[in-house]
């Protein structure tokens, strides 16, 4: 089980990837797209609205492969890769119900039934509006027939050579078009079972087909970024409409008018475009119904009658060695600066060589992986997986946090997330030890205050999606952060919160420190012998200060005590002297690893990771600083251990 | 598989006669003594059935017999074919079968033996070295240079026996013609331990050890080039890059400075190759002008030799120490099944794309982009070097036909450019249909030969043939389902397809059918093995264009015919037998090369074994003191540098002189013989024919051309176009070499024996396809 959420803005209203599918109502004049960003959005495509953007139906938590609009467009089904087929209400945008039946990646719909058994998969169905036909198409490149009123085979079309990625079927279901990988358009006969014709018009793969109500004409897209119109009778009669900038994925026929006036385009970009088809006729009649296919076309449209524009996505990113922030560049080479922590964007740093900013933010810190980040929607998901969740510690005052007893606390940074994630379920607020007193003395203003919400530190936005889902990617179940004190939302994450989370969320048990082992030896400039190795211990974010410190007044003074004698003089002032101590330890000696003097500020994993590098345990050498060297003298003695330094 | 009883002692005794193979040792039972009693008195089509258990029974280890007739019964007599077959010396039928293979290549032994040529002013080297450097003589590289000797030498030997029984059939009427290998086997035996004793081996793991190091020996002549190129730059002291300039200032400086004279060398050396290949390409080469070109590099190189020996020793120290660190870590005895690309050594980097295919699982991991530039990188080195030679052997070419062929052929990257192809792994998103490549070179193909679990099961497995088992090695494979694939493009888990394409072809293409099972026990790695009995139908020609990357690529074909198969008979990998069929290629082309010496051949059989039987006790000396201590065999060493000198001025006379080179004794098998007796491994063949050659050459020519005459009254002599045409009576015709015995082989009863019908137990094992040029 992990925990994922996305980084984004409470309102995405551009499309953040390519888009997937397009569906027309032409009833009320609006576009529905499926994005790759996991947000279906509807759009008015009444031309003179300034902003066509109406709502977004969020709740997938990947790639919507594909919508159908049914039900004269009251339903809209979608499809994920999140493997759930989700039933929407297309008025008001929300979601009716989920399926959950698929295992994998829901691919294509056609008010779709499950194939199962089947070990290609199928990138492409089709069904006629008659409801009697449902054809599949797959990477086993053969079409395969169905009858979905009995689920009984009724038969297959072999003939392409690749992966069959887009089918059409006439009303009747006598006929069917498919667009295949491997370049070629297919008119098959299901009466006679058998390709009809062979349509060579794409220089690759075809990947979208739409074709006009009386079966005559077929609009092709694909990975060669052109779309043709092409005559099904007389396939030298073939029209270059438009060249989009990116691979088309889907198409949809504006059919308000016969003929068709204009036609839809969604690419791997995030722009849907509108181009007209108005000048087809004349464009063929002014033509050359005779030229030879080979001579390049000149496509009817340049311009586009309309435009959807889509947002940038985010398609680099770079973990910064804090492993808080991340740095990313987007399709328009926009670098920003994220912080995981806090779920947001620090700062838009505008277009700069992504490698550079990379290089002048780098810092000598070593923090352990805590999450991993996703691109695949364009937007962040940063995933907490319960293996490495818990490994990084920092000090408050690293991280930039003030506690209100002004001490600086270790904190961790995946539990302070995870609390702040969840901090409106109602459940983290209730502490388990509490639990009998506040049941028995009911609830006071006093105890209100008292019980922490969230982290204490900081907080996520509220409108942060949260995504419970299986380690493979299937989801389980999302919701926004502030919806958590919802009475459902509160009920399903009691089922679904898996007991990691709730260990540090609602039973509030810290994870334990990682400990790293050392040596602490003295360095062999000073002529000291070499002591008998003390396997040391202590929390890997320990800082080299502290180590100072303990070599100072556990070694080095010890060892002056006994010289001198005058050991147990001036205990009372203990505070004052520690403070002292670390002052003192600073101006005397100073720490190395491998021959290199370290900064009092580093902690040790930072030492072992960019100093120390090697394998096997770390191991220091402390020495005088070279004004004092004759201060010191051979006989140190080595502490077993570093008790002192276990943070409580 | 064969073997002797008493396998140590008799072998060791009866060095110098032809050692018999076990299979025939129930009825030879006298053979050390006599080739009188020898016929060969089996029915070809019996023959693997009938070789069976004899040789079961013989060997070492227990194996059942599963069809147990006897040879006796199918006796029948044959008179010889005139091709030479390789005796055995105690379970080395997987060797013979591949040395003949090897042998009968098309382009294969020319190529070795320019690659003689250059390397012999190489081992002179390296014997001086060894002398000298003693500790230092015991690494690597002379061993895999001496294979490269003994093969020459074995090359030599089967011409002159062939050329000397076609001249003078009666000779061999009652006897066998066949020639032993011993010298290979012992340089085989030092290059691996594992072939020590008398144990039988896999045929294709010799395949892979020669040709790696003869590939290896290649690399060590370029590096000697290259590295002698960058002494004289240096010592010349002017920078010079430009390798023409390098010539012409070696002309002028000639004797003054060794490393100048020694680029020379290499120049020349590479101009008379490159010049032969050439002319190989166009017309039949006759073997005189071969051998002048040899000549001239001999006296360059003794002149160098006597003159420059400790700047030599320097360098090469060097050179041994950084060809140590190339060399591949030596196999050792352990027989894996793994090591299906034992002679080139992928970037390491990555995990070859070929371990799909040896473990038949999956590979997940994501081919990125990472680890093709640091593949890229990896071989940019040696691409480099490639280059340079190449450059500068094109560069010497003064006529230039194909340029880029003539690179690719041209003498060190021969081997590469016959057997080495490459496979390209490409792995394609479904989703953006964009794809990675990656690229591996390849020796050779294993294919399954059965349908078992772990491969991909074919719906009609009843359609065994070649090509299903290649679609199984080519097969592409789906990344889907819980392994999906990440693609950069789309920055998402998407499903993919994996295809393995041929990228480019080589020359000739070998094809192991993997017919050995593991089964039960691992314990014993070789009797584990056992062998699974149901040959692929074998086509006879093969088109690999559909598994081609560039299937339209207009200057090379895909199309393949066999030329020649590695059958084994027997149950299990450790026993049974290996047997040769091979198709006559290009027969009129080795005639031609072989007339100038026919006539010293054909001289008596019986002398020959005398002195076979003379030499045994010799084999302790080095072979050219050998040659001058033995009374009466200073002419047989006269003879052959006399074969070389007549040789090289008879360009165009060739009838004439070969009726002056008639005479005296059977020399040159002696002079073969001379050489694999010897057991120094220091020395190789070439170098004693080739210091006798420099020195006897004056004195002796005289002597051989009174012999001439002597021999043109000589009644049994039989005309060249007789014998040629006998010769050519077999082109195109399938002969089955089985050790020492060689028969012809009708292409039905071959098609037979290689389908799946004939339920024998000799089946296909490597299969040789050759391109057919368009």
């Amino acid at each position: 089980m992990q925990v994922s959420y996305v980084i984004r803005d409470e309102v995405e209203k551009y499309n953040r990837n390519g888009v997937n599918a397009l569906q027309l109502d032409p009833a009320l004049n609006r576009l529905f797209t499926a994005g790759r960003d996991s947000i279906i959005r509807i759009w008015s495509v009444n031309q003179h609205k300034q902003d066509p953007y109406i709502a977004s139906m969020e709740h997938h938590t990947d790639w919507v492969n594909d919508i159908v609009l049914c039900c004269n467009g009251k339903t809209l089904i979608s499809a994920s890769s999140d493997t759930t087929v989700k039933v929407w209400n297309a008025h008001k945008g929300f979601c009716m119900s989920t399926l959950r039946t698929h295992k994998d990646y829901v691919k294509a719909l056609a008010y779709a039934k499950d194939k199962d058994g089947n070990k290609d998969s199928i990138y492409s169905l089709a069904m006629n509006q008659m409801g009697t036909v449902i054809v599949s198409g797959s990477t086993e490149k053969v079409l395969r027939v169905w009858d979905p009123r009995t689920c009984a085979k009724l038969m297959k079309l072999k003939g392409h050579t690749d992966n069959v990625k887009s089918l059409l079927l006439n009303r009747d279901g006598t006929q069917c078009l498919s667009g295949s990988s491997d370049g070629t358009i297919r008119l098959w006969s299901l009466g006679q079972q058998r390709c009809i014709a062979t349509y060579r018009v794409h220089d690759e793969g075809v990947w979208a087909l739409q074709v006009n109500e009386a079966f005559t004409h077929v609009y092709s897209g694909g990975r060669d970024r052109k779309i043709y119109c092409t005559d099904l009778r007389s396939p030298d009669i073939r029209v270059l409409i438009c060249e989009e900038k990116a691979p088309v994925l889907k198409m949809e026929l504006d059919r308000s008018a016969d003929p068709h006036s204009a036609i839809w385009v969604s690419t791997t970009k995030s722009t849907v475009n509108k181009w007209s088809l108005k000048g087809i006729l004349n464009f063929r009649a002014s033509g050359d119904y005779d030229n030879d296919c080979s001579a390049p076309l000149t496509p009817l449209c340049t311009q586009t009658e309309q435009v959807i524009k889509g947002g940038a996505s985010i398609i680099q990113c770079h973990i910064l060695n804090d492993k808080r922030h991340i740095l990313t560049k987007d399709t328009n080479n926009n670098v920003a600066y994220w912080d995981v922590l806090k779920a947001c964007k620090v700062e838009d740093l505008g277009k700069m060589e992504f490698d550079e900013e990379i290089k002048k933010r780098f810092k000598t810190v070593y923090v352990p992986n805590w999450f991993s980040v996703d691109l695949k929607t364009g937007m962040l998901t940063i995933t907490l997986d319960e293996s490495d969740c818990f490994a990084a510690w920092v000090s408050a005052k690293d991280a930039g946090f003030t506690s209100p007893d002004g001490s600086d606390p270790k904190l961790n940074l995946g539990g302070l997330l995870l609390q702040a994630l969840l901090e409106y379920w109602p459940r983290t607020h209730i502490n388990p030890s509490d639990d009998e007193t506040e049941l028995n003395h009911g609830m006071n203003g006093e105890h209100e205050s008292r019980i922490q919400k969230g982290n204490g530190y900081f907080q996520v936005p509220p409108h942060t999606p949260v995504i419970f889902g299986e380690a493979g990617g299937r989801t389980l179940f999302r919701l926004l952060c502030r919806d958590s004190g919802g009475e459902t939302e509160s009920m399903l994450l009691n089922e679904t919160v898996p007991q990691w989370v709730i260990d540090i969320t609602v039973d509030k048990n810290m994870p334990k420190f990682n400990k790293i082992p050392f040596y602490l030896q003295p360095h062999s400039s000073s002529g000291a012998k070499t002591l008998k190795k003390d396997r040391l211990s202590a929390s890997d974010m320990l800082q080299v200060r502290k180590v100072m410190e303990h070599v100072y007044e556990k070694i080095i003074n010890l060892d002056s005590e006994s010289q001198t004698g005058a050991a147990s003089a001036e205990k009372p002032s203990e505070q004052k002297e520690e403070e002292d101590m670390a002052v003192l330890a600073e101006e005397k000696i100073e720490l190395l690893c491998q021959d290199q003097v370290l900064d009092p500020n580093m902690d040790l994993r930072t030492v072992k990771h960019f100093i120390w590098k090697s394998g096997g345990d770390l191991t220091l050498h402390y020495r005088q600083k070279s004004t004092e060297t004759n201060a010191i003298q051979d006989e140190f003695v080595s502490s077993s251990g570093l008790e002192k330094f276990s943070i409580a | 598989m064969p073997g002797l009883l008493n396998e140590g002692g008799v072998v060791a005794a009866v060095v110098g006669s032809p050692v018999k193979k076990s299979k025939l040792s129930l009825k030879f039972f006298q053979k050390k003594d006599t080739k009188r009693a020898l016929d060969f008195s089996e029915a070809p089509a019996e023959d693997n059935d009938t070789a069976e258990p004899e040789e079961t029974t013989n060997h070492d280890q227990v194996v059942p017999m599963p069809c147990p007739s006897s040879p006796l019964t199918c006796e029948k007599h044959e008179s010889l074919v005139p091709f030479v077959g390789l005796n055995n010396l105690g379970n080395t039928c997987y060797l013979n079968s591949i040395l003949q293979v090897l042998y009968y290549c098309p382009g294969f032994k020319e190529a070795i033996k320019s690659l003689c040529l250059l390397a012999k002013l190489k081992d002179k080297q390296q014997e001086d070295g060894a002398k000298n450097e003693g500790d230092t003589g015991e690494d690597t590289l002379p061993v895999s240079m001496e294979l490269l000797g003994s093969f020459h030498s074995i090359i030599s030997s089967v011409e002159q026996l062939q050329s000397s029984f076609l001249l003078n059939p009666e000779k061999y009427s009652d006897g066998e013609l066949a020639t032993p290998p011993r010298k290979l086997l012992n340089t085989l035996r030092q290059l691996n331990p594992m072939y020590e004793g008398y144990l039988q081996h896999d045929a294709q793991e010799v395949l892979q050890c020669i040709l790696a190091n003869i590939q290896e020996a290649c690399d060590n002549i370029k590096k000697e080039q290259t590295d002698n190129q960058k002494d004289s730059t240096l010592s010349n002291g002017m920078g010079e890059s430009n390798h023409e300039d390098d010539g012409s200032s070696n002309g002028q400086l000639s004797g003054k400075r060794k490393s100048d004279t020694e680029a020379g060398n290499a120049k020349k050396r590479a101009k008379s190759q490159s010049k032969s290949k050439k002319n190989e390409e166009n017309v039949p080469m006759t073997r005189s002008k071969r051998k002048s070109s040899s000549g001239i590099t001999t006296e360059s190189s003794d002149q160098r030799n006597g003159t420059e020996e400790k700047e030599q020793e320097k360098d090469r120290g060097s050179t041994i120490e950084e060809e140590k660190n190339d060399s591949p870590p030596k196999e050792e005895g352990k027989r894996t099944r793994r090591g299906k690309l034992g002679w080139l050594k992928p970037s390491g980097k990555q995990p070859s794309i070929f371990s799909k295919f040896r473990s038949m699982g999956r590979i997940t991991s994501h081919v990125g982009g990472r680890g093709e530039t640091k593949e890229k990188s990896d071989c940019s080195v040696q691409e480099k070097q490639e280059k340079d030679t190449s450059e500068n052997e094109s560069r010497t070419q003064e006529v230039k036909q194909s340029l880029e062929k003539n690179k690719e052929q041209s003498g060190l990257d021969v081997l590469k450019w016959m057997f080495q192809g490459q496979l390209v792994l490409r792995t394609r998103c479904l989703e953006c249909e964009c794809f990675t490549e990656r690229r591996e070179d390849f020796q050779d193909i294993s294919v399954p030969s059965t349908l078992s679990d772990d491969v991909s099961p074919d719906p009609k497995p009843e359609l065994k043939t070649l090509k299903w088992a290649i679609s199984q090695f080519a097969s592409v494979e789906r990344i889907m389902g819980e392994d999906k694939y990440f693609c950069e493009t789309c920055n998402h888990y998407t499903e993919a397809e994996r295809s393995l394409l041929f990228d480019k072809t080589p020359e000739v293409i070998t094809i192991h059918l993997k017919c050995f099972a593991a089964n039960g026990s691992e314990m014993d790695p070789y009797a584990g093995l056992s062998k699974v009995n149901t040959p692929l139908q074998t086509p006879l020609k093969l088109s690999l264009h559909e598994w081609c990357a560039q299937p339209d690529s207009p200057d090379r074909s895909h199309h393949y015919e066999l030329f020649a198969v590695v059958m084994h008979s027997g149950v299990t990998i450790s026993s049974g037998h290996y047997t040769t069929c091979i198709r006559m290629m290009d027969l009129h082309r080795t005639t031609l090369r072989l007339q100038s010496q026919d006539e010293d051949q054909d001289r008596d059989r019986e002398d020959d074994t005398k002195q076979k039987k003379e030499e045994v006790p010799q084999t302790e000396y080095d072979d050219g003191e050998v040659s001058f201590s033995l009374p009466g065999r200073g002419q047989n060493v006269a003879r052959v540098s006399t074969t070389i000198s007549m040789s090289s001025k008879s360009v165009s006379k060739r009838s004439s002189e070969g009726v002056g080179l008639l005479g005296g004794q059977r020399s040159i098998t002696s002079y073969e013989l001379s050489n694999s007796n010897q057991t120094n491994p220091e020395k190789v063949s070439g170098s004693a024919s080739r210091a006798a050659g420099s020195l006897l050459q004056n004195t002796v020519k005289k002597e051989t051309e009174e012999e001439g005459v002597d021999a043109m009254d000589d009644g049994t002599q039989v005309s060249f176009d007789v014998a040629l045409r006998n010769l050519l009576d077999f082109e195109g015709k399938w002969m089955l070499f089985d050790d020492s015995e060689v028969r012809l082989f009708e292409e039905e009863d071959f098609l037979r024996a290689c389908s799946p019908e004939t339920c024998s137990t000799s089946t296909p094992y490597l299969l040789f396809y050759k391109r057919v040029s368009q």
